[in-house]
C-alpha cells in the first residue's frame, strides 16, 4: 500500500501533541486537541474540502497525554488503510480508538504521573538538598527527554502499527516497565527519607522525637485524605503555641 | 514592582508549560524556586522554600477528579515572598524568612487553586461550547481550532498572571508586616515549624510509596542510607 502520510506531517501532528491539554473540556474532554492532532495529514487524507473526517473525531475522547500521540498515529494509519480501499470503517476506527483510549490512559497514569514524575521529583529534592544545580539540570533534560521522545515515538509507531497496537500493549513488556520503575522510584524515595532523618538530629534531639511523631501524625491524616498541605498549615500556629508553652515554661 | 510583574509573568509561562504544554516539571516549586531565584537574585533563599514546599506537595499527585492546591502560585509566591524579603528588607534571619515564605507559599497555593477555579471554569464552558455545521469547509474547522487554541494558551497566561500578581504582592505586604511586628515567640515558633517541615514531606513519601510491593525497597534504601550518613 502506498503511503500518503509523510514524515513531515506526522511531525507536525506531534508538535499539536505537545499543547493537546489546551484544548482540554469537560464535554469531549481531548476531542478537540484530538481534531487539532489529526488536522495536518487530513488535507492528504481526503482531497475534497469538506470537514467530515475531522468532525467525526469529535466526540468524547480521554487519553493520558503522554500516551495520546499513540492513538493519533494509529487513527491515521486506519484512515490511511480505508482510503486505500481496505475493508475498514468509520465504526471500526471509533472502536479502535475506544478500545485502546482507556487502557492507554490507565497505563500513562500509572506510569507517568504516578511514577516517573515523584521519581524524577524525589531526585530533584536530593539535589536540592545538596545544593547541586547540575544535579537538577540533568533531571530536568532526561525527564524531559523521556517525555518527548516518548511523543514523538508514539506517532510513528502508531502509524507503523495500525490495528497491531493493540496487541503491542497487550503483552508484559509494558508491566516490567512499569514494576522496574516503581522500584527506582520507592529506592529513591527511601534514600530521600533517609536523607531526612539525618537532618533532624542537626537541630538537635527533641527535634528528631518532634519529627519522628510529626511524621506518624501527618501519616495518620494523609491516609485520612487530609492534604499534606493543610497539615503543613495547621502545623504553624501549632509551632507557635508550642513555643509560647516553652517560652512560658 | 518591576520583579513582581517579572514574576507574576514567569508563573504565566509555568502555567503554560503546566497546564497546555507537555508538563516539563518546570512548573514544580523545586524547579521554580531556580527561576524565581534567577530572577530575585536570592537563589538560596528562593530554593530553600521551593525545596520544602516540593517535599509537602510529593503526596498530592493529579490524578483524574482531584482537587489540587496551585502549585504554581504556591511554588512562585513562596520562593517569591522570601527571596523579595531577603533582598528589599536584607532581614539577617535566614530560617525565620523562609518559614515566612513558606507558610505564603502554602496559603497561596489553596488560595490560587479557588481563585483560578471560576477563570478555569469559563475556559471550559467556552471550548465545550465549540459546535459546527456538518458540511462547514475543513480549512474553517482547522482555522476555528488553531484560534481557539491560541486563545486558550494565552487565556491560560493571562489567569494565572493576574492571579499570581494578586497573591505575591499580598504575599508580600503580609510577610515584610509579619517580619516587623514578630515577637521572640513568634519567631521560635516560625523557626521551629520550618524545622519540623521535612517531616510532614517524610510522611508524604512513606504515604505515595508504602504499598505492599514496595514498602521493602523503601524501608531498604532509607536504612542504608541512614547508616552510611552516620558512618560518615
Amino acid at each position: 500500500m502506498k503511503r500518503v502520510i509523510g514524515k513531515f506531517q506526522l511531525f507536525r501532528s506531534f508538535l499539536r501533541l505537545l499543547f493537546l491539554q489546551g484544548l482540554l473540556n469537560r464535554r469531549g474532554m481531548q476531542n478537540l486537541g484530538l481534531v487539532s492532532a489529526l488536522s495536518p495529514a487530513t488535507g492528504k487524507l481526503d482531497d475534497s474540502r469538506d470537514s467530515s473526517m475531522l468532525l467525526k473525531h469529535l466526540s468524547f475522547f480521554n487519553c493520558n497525554p503522554n500516551f495520546t500521540p499513540f492513538v493519533v498515529g494509529g487513527v491515521l494509519k486506519l484512515e490511511e488503510e480505508k482510503r486505500a480501499g481496505k475493508p475498514i470503517s468509520d465504526d471500526d476506527i471509533e472502536y479502535f480508538k475506544r478500545a485502546l483510549t482507556g487502557p492507554l490512559a490507565a497505563m500513562g497514569d500509572m506510569l507517568f504521573i504516578g511514577n516517573l514524575k515523584p521519581l524524577a521529583l524525589t531526585f530533584a529534592c536530593i539535589f536540592a538538598i545538596y545544593k547541586l544545580p547540575l544535579g537538577l539540570l540533568a533531571v530536568f533534560l532526561l525527564y524531559n527527554i523521556v517525555i518527548i521522545s516518548c511523543r514523538l515515538w508514539g506517532v510513528y509507531l502508531g502509524y507503523t502499527k495500525g490495528w497491531e497496537l493493540v496487541d503491542f500493549f497487550s503483552g508484559p513488556e509494558f508491566q516490567k516497565v512499569l514494576s522496574v520503575v516503581e522500584a527506582a522510584s520507592a529506592g529513591v524515595g527511601g534514600v530521600l527519607l533517609g536523607i531526612l532523618f539525618c537532618r533532624f538530629p542537626q537541630n538537635g534531639h527533641t527535634m528528631l522525637v518532634l519529627a519522628g511523631a510529626l511524621t506518624a501524625v501527618t501519616l495518620y491524616l494523609l491516609k485520612r485524605d487530609v492534604p499534606a498541605s493543610w497539615v503543613a498549615i495547621i502545623l504553624f500556629p501549632t509551632s507557635a503555641f508550642v513555643a509560647l508553652l516553652v517560652g512560658q515554661g | 514592582m518591576s520583579t513582581i510583574l517579572a514574576l507574576s509573568l514567569l508563573a504565566g509561562l509555568l502555567a503554560v508549560d503546566h497546564r497546555v504544554g507537555w508538563q516539563s516539571l518546570l512548573a514544580q516549586p523545586v524547579f521554580a524556586a531556580v527561576l524565581v531565584g534567577g530572577v530575585t537574585g536570592e537563589l538560596e533563599s528562593a530554593v530553600t522554600v521551593g525545596l520544602a514546599l516540593e517535599l509537602i506537595y510529593l503526596s498530592i499527585l493529579p490524578m483524574r477528579g482531584t482537587r489540587v492546591p496551585d502549585q504554581i502560585a504556591g511554588g512562585v509566591v513562596g520562593c517569591g515572598t522570601a527571596s523579595l524579603l531577603m533582598r528589599y528588607t536584607g532581614d539577617p534571619r535566614f530560617v525565620f524568612v523562609a518559614a515566612v515564605g513558606i507558610l505564603m507559599g502554602l496559603l497561596a497555593g489553596e488560595l490560587g487553586s479557588r481563585l483560578g477555579a471560576p477563570f478555569h471554569g469559563l475556559q471550559n464552558r467556552v471550548l465545550s461550547g465549540f459546535d459546527v455545521a456538518p458540511h462547514t469547509a475543513r480549512r474553517t474547522v482547522v482555522q476555528r481550532i488553531a484560534w481557539l487554541h491560541t486563545g486558550s494558551i494565552a487565556y491560560v497566561f493571562v489567569v494565572e498572571a493576574v492571579v499570581v500578581l494578586v497573591l505575591l504582592s499580598a504575599g508580600f505586604f503580609a510577610g515584610e508586616r509579619f517580619t516587623r511586628l514578630v515577637d521572640v515567640t513568634l519567631l521560635e515558633g516560625a523557626e521551629y515549624w520550618k524545622f519540623l517541615i521535612p517531616a510532614v514531606g517524610a510522611a508524604s513519601l512513606i504515604h505515595l510509596y508504602w504499598q505492599h510491593h514496595l514498602r521493602r525497597m523503601l524501608i531498604v534504601c532509607a536504612v542504608l542510607v541512614v547508616i552510611i550518613l552516620w558512618l560518615r
